[in-house]
């Protein structure tokens, strides 16, 4: 294994392979056994590598993808304030009654939102926000919130597949190839949308369709809802939808003008906080805007930031790049056979670990295949395989995605938990299922 | 100056086994909103209020944290409201009462109660550290009348 010479200063000598890979082994598995928040440890093994010497601080701090943290800290800010409004119990509530309250025609319609939703903000948020409301609109149907909770984790990672900000995953692919939002529009949403999707829901209405019963009495209190009530804020609402639409607006049309999806989002945070907050006093302002910045989901964004410093020292001491021969030489250097071998295998790592470190991972060790494959273009099979992988994988098991352990949570303490087992035996059917569409979908469209 | 002069020395109190019915009677006779519970053998078990009652009659997706944060939109009616009621009227107060809740003893000073009290607002029941018996409750009622 070559060793970078700009990394050699480590303490007492010691080879920085030895020293980067022990450290983000010990980080790996101290995130897994979930001993110790996730972001604590990311930050002390970056603190490490800094401070033995593995990196210097500056070079420490180039290995952190700043366009990741910043669309994602973005549409964080983006989301929360819109939620505020109540425009998606609104929506939740319109198409509970749009089919009339049937638990079936709810269960899907309510899918089919947290796949939307999810596609278009963060997944965790989606389903902080949709899960509240269908717990509800459960508790008045008197049926078992269960298959409900199931569908929205495993529509929310679907959908967040099809878009550049959909997923973490996608987010961080999408912005160290790069690769545009567009590109995502044509490269990953067709696949979701026009199969992925349906296929899911109708293996979904297929499992619990058939158990789900409410009398027509309990379906009437929903028919009841007073689904405008919901929107507590009007003024609120039409800025942020407004915002909203110019930050999807932005996304479509950053690439050709030169700009970064990162600036997008935080250009559409700032022009939100303006409008929810001019017209306050100063006090007020101080208040609100903290609030705002506060629902931003720190820890992961932290996480990202020690994991950005812990695979740079990786990818400087070497260790990338000779795991990525590796890999090249298990596939024969095959492009296809290599494309599958990480679609299939980021799946199933990122239903056991979390996709964030994994993707982290993956990057620049599909970047170092560049020469081996004839170039950064041939990557392309390979940067989807990754997407679909990652994303879909996130549903095998509960822990496999964050918007997993958030509905998790929910579940519990509304007295219906969702038990590691009983999940990953409906789960991680369907998403064999989903990444064995992707293997025919990259088969047929990359080679 | 503790407490012991202040408290209320013979506040109304429930059983562990009483049914939670019991409370809402109580609780509208007498015009209050908490009641210290007493286990079978006479001592202090913890705190039955009307706020956990109001929690019962809510929507559970509405009450977990993070759960929704209004309700406008729900229109239920007295009779949803009172068959909920009725559901969980012959539920033991021992399932549903506090036994976390604040207590303080009765060489508690007055200063200090009061502070709980600002930050719990609710009442403090005062309890003999040594067998655990109900010596009084304390009300911000108990501590005005001493000043005035």
């Amino acid at each position: 294994m070559t060793t970078n010479p700009a990394a050699s200063s480590v303490i007492f000598g010691w080879s920085p392979v030895l020293v980067s890979s022990a450290l983000f082994l010990l980080t790996y598995a101290l995130v897994i056994s979930e001993r110790i928040n996730r972001s604590i440890v990311a930050l002390l093994g970056a603190a490490l590598i800094i401070l033995l010497g593995v990196l210097s601080q500056k070079s420490a701090l180039g290995g952190i993808d700043f366009n990741t943290l910043g669309l994602l800290l973005g549409m964080m800010v983006v989301v929360n304030i819109t939620g505020r409004s109540g425009v998606f119990q609104f929506v939740a509530i319109w198409s509970a009654k749009k089919v009339a309250a049937h638990p079936l025609g709810v269960l899907i319609m309510l899918s089919v939102v947290t796949a939307v939703f999810s596609a278009l903000l963060d997944n965790v948020t989606t389903v902080l926000l949709i899960v509240p409301v269908t717990l509800l609109i459960t508790e008045q149907l008197k049926v078992s919130p269960y298959p409900f909770l199931v569908a929205e984790i495993v529509m929310a990672n679907v959908g967040g597949t099809a878009t550049l900000i959909g997923d973490p995953p996608n987010i961080m692919i999408g912005s160290a190839v790069p690769l545009s939002f567009n590109a995502f529009l044509a490269h990953t949403a067709p696949i979701v949308v026009l199969a992925i999707m349906p296929v899911t829901l109708a293996l979904i209405a297929l499992i619990w369709g058939r158990k789900l019963r409410a009398s027509a009495e309990d379906r009437a209190r929903i028919m009841q809802f007073a689904e405008r009530d919901a929107i507590t804020d009007w003024r609120l609402l039409k800025q942020s939808l407004a915002v909203l639409a110019l930050v999807l607006a932005g996304f479509v049309v950053a690439h050709p003008l030169g700009q970064e999806p990162a600036t997008i989002a935080i250009a559409g945070a700032a022009l939100l906080l303006l409008l929810d907050n001019y017209h306050r006093s100063g006090e007020e302002q101080s208040k609100n805007v903290h609030h705002a910045f506060a629902e931003a989901e720190w820890i992961t964004l932290f996480f990202f930031v020690g994991l950005f410093v812990l695979v740079h020292a990786l990818e400087a001491a070497g260790v990338i790049h000779w795991l990525a021969e590796r890999l090249l030489a298990a596939t024969g250097g095959d492009l296809k056979t290599t494309a599958l071998a990480i679609l299939w295998g980021s799946a199933i790592a990122s239903a056991f670990v979390d996709n964030i470190p994994f993707v982290a991972t993956m990057i620049p060790l599909v970047k170092s295949m560049a020469p081996a494959m004839g170039g950064e273009e041939a990557l392309m099979p390979l940067w989807w395989a990754l997407a679909l992988g990652a994303c879909l994988g996130g549903n095998g098991t509960l822990i496999g995605a964050s918007a997993n352990l958030v509905v998790a949570g929910f579940a519990e303490r509304a007295g219906q938990p969702i038990r590691f087992l009983a999940f990953m035996k409906s789960a991680f059917g369907l998403m064999l299922v989903s990444v064995a569409i992707s293997h025919v979908y990259v088969v047929l469209r990359y080679f | 100056m503790n407490v012991s002069s202040i408290l209320n020395a013979q506040p109304l109190t429930v059983r562990e086994n009483d049914p939670l019915s019991e409370v809402v009677r109580i609780a509208l006779e007498r015009r209050i909103r908490s009641l210290p519970v007493l286990d079978a053998v006479d001592r202090y078990a913890g705190v039955v209020s009307l706020h956990r009652i109001l929690e019962l009659l809510l929507p559970r997706s509405a009450t977990v944290e993070h759960g929704l944060a209004d309700l406008a939109f729900v229109h239920d009616s007295l009779a949803d409201l009172r068959a909920k009621l009725a559901s969980f009227g012959q539920a033991r107060v021992a399932d549903y009462m506090d036994r976390e809740a604040t207590v303080i003893s009765p060489d508690t000073q007055i200063v200090e109660a009061a502070l709980l009290m600002f930050r719990t607002r609710e009442n403090l029941p005062v309890v003999e550290p040594q067998s655990g018996r109900l010596a009084g409750l304390v009300s911000p009622w108990e501590i005005l009348q001493r000043i005035v």
